[in-house]
């Protein structure tokens, strides 16, 4: 398959793991061909928004741990220790 | 106070509860001393050690798993994190020559695709996840197949590819409607 076998150029190339020569070719296809430039910015911007879903999700994660020791009043040492350094003027 | 238990796998969902839990009580008070000392709230202190945790996490693959001690791997990237945000002299706030190494992930800043990001989170929730692991969790092929249930690396591979033409086509259909939004 044709498609595919451009994907995952692009996913090298994206990735840095093309070496120079290739790379250099690649480069010279996507002046020549703009269509290959454009699936290249999706891509790109595919994968940005796979790490920003990732962030996301890995933020929320620790929102819930924070939520946790903050209220459990087993950690009410912990909480006495942190909140006083922001106490004193 | 609790030990940090290095053998816990923070690429693990519960285990990386367990862990992530364990770093936050040993080392959030260090941040927050250091946000206090330099005039920072209690939300910057709590925002700053959120986002080093994330970038911690960012940091490990199957290849190189999380810090041996990740303590003072956490308080440098907050001290950059902050510099980053407040603007505030390095000099002043003074990073030691391991601190000096690290440095932040170069799109953390970048404004966020926040429609198109959910959008692909409600079509295409099952590709995201499998793209999650690849590029954001960076698990090894071998635990992606036992993850998800493939009966090959092959065949992992393979879903992988589908799922970046299935989503990169719906971001080529969307970003014509978005481009001014996004």
């Amino acid at each position: 398959m044709r498609t595919l076998r451009e994907t995952k150029e692009i996913d090298r190339y994206l990735l840095g793991k093309m070496s120079i020569a290739p790379r250099l070719l690649f480069e010279a296809r996507l002046i020549i061909d703009p269509s290959l430039k454009l699936r290249v910015e999706w891509q790109r911007r595919l994968y940005s928004i796979i790490r920003r879903s990732g962030r996301r999700q890995m933020k929320s994660e620790v929102a819930r741990i924070h939520h946790r020791l903050f209220t459990d009043p087993d950690k009410s040492e912990f909480q006495t220790n942190v909140l006083q350094l922001f106490s004193k003027k | 106070m609790t030990e940090i238990q290095n053998s816990l796998d923070i690429k693990i969902p519960e285990e990386r509860m367990l862990l992530l839990s364990q770093i936050y009580e040993e080392v959030f008070p260090h941040v927050a001393k250091f946000v206090a000392n330099r005039g920072g709230t209690f939300d910057d202190a709590k925002d700053i050690f959120h986002d080093a945790l994330v970038i911690l996490y960012e940091k490990s693959s199957d290849e190189k798993p999380v810090y041996e001690a990740p303590e003072r791997y956490l308080v440098g990237i907050a001290k950059h994190l902050w510099i980053r945000k407040f603007d505030d002299d390095r000099k002043k706030v003074g990073l030691d020559e391991m601190e000096k190494t690290i440095s932040l992930p170069e799109d953390y800043f970048e404004p966020e695709e926040s429609r198109l990001t959910s959008l692909l989170e409600l079509t295409g929730r099952k590709c995201l996840q499998l793209l999650r692991a690849f590029y954001y969790d960076s698990l090894s092929l071998e635990r992606i197949k036992t993850t998800f249930g493939f009966s090959t690396t092959h065949s992992a591979s393979a879903q992988k590819f589908k799922c970046i033409e299935k989503m990169r086509n719906i971001i080529q259909e969307k970003s014509m409607d978005y481009e001014d939004f996004a």
